[in-house]
């Protein structure tokens, strides 16, 4: 059964990935990771996934399920029993954070997802048609970038009312006019590849050119606005919780909302309420930047290697 | 339908005609210079070019860079639009048909670019490539059906082994192979006709012999007619049954390969074919080349677009007011008797051309000597060019040199081939 073994020497080119864009983006993962951007990008990746695997096991990892208030003493300092302390309302900080992960992770996915279905057809549209129509778009989608996020967001979500999914709206507004410049000016620059020209020749239809042709080559930017805009958002919902104008007051975990509770009692030395929830919101943006920036520093070479 | 499909078949029918076809490209004036003067700027990349394919012929369509040969290729297959002018395909006229009614008709007519790397998508496996025209114009739905025809023709063009090549990228294949995987794309359609633009430039020497032997081999098994537009005159006499040669968007001499490499008729053809190399060192000849540069095509000389730098230029070719500053640019350049005349003309700055004249206002109080200088200068000029030379007089403050229009140039028929020449008319 030996001889069914592939040859050494395929074995050793890169195995092949059936999905170009995922074989585009790991490959070089893998080829630069002893590289300083190869580390950060690995390291941000661990600490996403980190914050994934808790939200996903949010129920199984909480030591106090319940949310109630008064349910324990209030504000206990960190103890075995309460590894975090508890709150000015009898709440276990731990179990705060955890849940915390969820709602962070469910906005930001909403937020930037959405996001990225509406602002990567619009900009691949935008760019390839050109003429008035992308003159128009890019008009509305600058007029979008130009306000300022969290106001932007925060007029929205007190237009549509609270919620982990209004939420998740309000951000996504903020971010859609991002991953339509992206897409915008990748499809610009591969618009005029030999190779688009040659699918038109062969009596591909425009959305055939525009999905089969250029998408591929646009989509290479995506993952560094993605991890970006995912850091973004999760502090813009921090933001807003904060504000007062993010969820419901009997959510089972919300960052911004402890870290804006915690005020009034940083003063008289109770630390933990504050210093826990704003840690988490500092690591996982911190890693999600990493993930941004390493991808950038491994993907924009690549980019310029395939323009050439 | 089925009128014009029966209709197609005779083969005595041309299976391309194209008739004085224009392609003008706008150039891009900033606003304010656009208000200010009316002038369209254009360049005239094809300009009044017509020929004739007949069915599987090879027209060779040679040229140097930048004289329009490939926007003839790329605006035939309808990629661009034509200024003005006729394309007729297969008996129908398409020069000005919409993209969705030439859809269905890019399945007989395709066309090769000159880098086979750039076109192909760094996103599709090779196999993927291959098949998907025949997705796009839904000959074949079922995927098993696609990998077979695929596999087929990967053969065929000698794309081997294909199964191993079929779910390889571009960046994996050689530009050989490569440039198979482009001919294979656009065979699968079974088009008729096929521009090949510069198809095997890119190529080593070795690698080129073998895909120009393919492309014959496809020709005979196909029927297919080529128009293969090409700057090496080697190939084009290896490959073409009929050669065009193109210079600054008109095509300045068309017949057969044969004759125009045994005799050429046109100036410039005789100058191109001297820059072929020679095998044999004691063959060489002297070489009598061009001078100065092709001319931008936005403002095209007038007359016979090659005058200015033709060997046998005549008087009545198209000398005009700019063929005078460029004869002055030269001689205060180049002549030793610096001080006088730069008194005397000035600087080149101070000199205008428009059509047939040139002219300087001049403040002299005895324009004469500057006249005189002016036809002692043009004395010394090309013969053709100084006959062309109708007056040189000083009118109010104005010297002005005045040129004669030229004879109106027409395609002549010599011998087997047309020529667009004074020599021959």
């Amino acid at each position: 059964m030996k001889a069914k073994h592939s040859d050494p020497k395929r074995a050793s080119s890169l195995p092949e990935i059936p999905l170009p864009f995922l074989g585009r983006l790991i490959h070089p993962l893998i080829r630069e990771r002893r590289s300083l951007a190869g580390a950060l990008s690995w390291m941000g990746l661990g600490i996403l996934f980190f914050f994934i695997f808790i939200a996903v096991f949010a129920p199984l990892l909480v030591p106090f399920s319940q949310t109630q208030p008064f349910a324990s003493p209030v504000l206990q300092a960190p103890s075995l029993q309460h590894l975090m302390g508890t709150d000015n309302v009898g709440r276990d900080v731990l179990s705060r954070v955890i849940w915390g992960a969820r709602t962070s992770l469910e906005i930001m996915a909403i937020g930037v997802l959405i996001a990225l279905a509406v602002g990567f057809p619009v900009g691949l549209l935008s760019g390839y048609v050109g003429g008035k129509i992308d003159r128009l778009l890019v008009l509305i989608m600058d007029s979008i970038y130009a306000f300022p996020g969290l106001l932007l967001a925060a007029l929205i979500a007190a237009v549509i009312g609270r919620g982990v999914f209004n939420i998740g709206i309000a951000i996504t507004v903020i971010y859609i006019p991002l991953y339509f410049r992206v897409t915008r000016s990748q499809t610009l620059s591969v618009r005029e590849e030999p190779y688009v020209e040659a699918a038109r020749a062969l009596g591909a239809k425009s959305h055939t050119v525009m999905f089969s042709y250029i998408a591929h080559s646009a989509i290479i930017a995506i993952p560094v606005i993605f991890s970006l805009s995912s850091a973004d958002a999760i502090l813009t919902a921090a933001g807003l919780s904060y504000l007062g104008l993010g969820l419901e007051v009997d959510t089972p975990g919300d960052w911004g909302r402890d870290l804006s509770d915690a005020q009034s009692f940083i003063g008289v030395g109770i630390w933990w309420m504050s210093v826990f929830p704003g840690l988490m919101i500092v690591i996982l943006t911190v890693g999600l930047s990493f993930l941004g920036e390493g991808l950038n520093d491994i993907i924009n070479p690549i980019l310029r290697k395939e323009r050439s | 339908m089925t009128g014009s499909a029966s209709g197609l078949e005779s083969p005595a029918e041309d299976l391309l005609k194209v008739q004085d076809l224009l392609v003008h490209f706008p150039v891009k004036v900033p606003l304010i210079q656009r208000l200010i003067s009316r002038e369209k700027v254009v360049v005239h990349a094809v300009d009044g070019v017509s020929f004739s394919l007949k069915r599987g012929e090879i027209l060779g369509l040679v040229g140097e860079s930048g004289c329009g040969k490939t926007t003839v290729g790329r605006t035939i297959v309808r990629l661009l639009e034509p200024t003005s002018g006729r394309i007729i395909f297969e008996g129908r006229d398409i020069s000005h048909l919409s993209q969705s009614k030439l859809r269905p008709l890019r399945r007989r007519m395709q066309i090769i670019f000159q880098d086979p790397h750039a076109s192909l998508n760094p996103a599709m496996t090779i196999g993927r490539a291959i098949g998907h025209p025949l997705q796009i114009h839904g000959i074949v739905r079922d995927a098993e059906e696609v990998r077979q025809s695929v596999l087929d023709i990967m053969r065929e063009v000698g794309l081997t082994p294909e199964d191993q090549l079929f779910d390889k990228y571009p960046g994996d294949l050689s530009g050989g192979q490569k440039q198979r995987a482009v001919i294979a794309r656009a065979m699968i359609l079974e088009p008729r006709l096929l521009v090949v633009d510069e198809g095997v430039a890119m190529l080593d020497m070795s690698v080129r012999a073998k895909v120009l032997e393919l492309i014959l081999n496809l020709k005979r098994r196909h029927g297919l007619t080529y128009l293969f537009i090409t700057h090496d005159l080697a190939t084009a006499k290896f490959l073409c049954d009929r050669i065009a040669i193109m210079y600054l968007g008109r095509v300045v001499e068309l017949g057969p390969a044969a004759s125009i490499y045994a005799e050429p008729k046109h100036p410039y053809t005789q100058a191109l074919l001297q820059v072929i190399p020679t095998p044999d060192p004691d063959k060489r000849r002297k070489k009598i080349l061009p001078r100065g540069e092709v001319p931008d095509a936005i403002h095209p000389p007038a007359g016979c677009r090659f005058h200015p730098r033709c060997q046998s230029v005549l008087p009545t070719c198209g000398w005009e007011g700019r063929d005078f500053i460029d004869l002055l640019d030269e001689h205060l350049s180049t002549s030793p008797k610096g001080v006088e005349d730069d008194e005397l003309l000035g600087s080149i700055g101070e000199w205008w051309a428009e059509g047939f004249e040139a002219g300087r206002k001049t403040d002299a109080k005895d324009p004469k000597k500057l006249v005189e200088r002016v036809k002692e200068i043009l004395a010394k000029a090309p013969p053709a060019m100084a006959q062309a030379v109708q007056s040189v007089e000083a009118k109010g403050e104005f010297v002005i040199v005045q040129f004669r229009t030229p004879d109106k140039l027409v395609h002549t028929a010599v011998a087997d081939r047309t020529v667009e020449c004074l020599l021959y008319q």
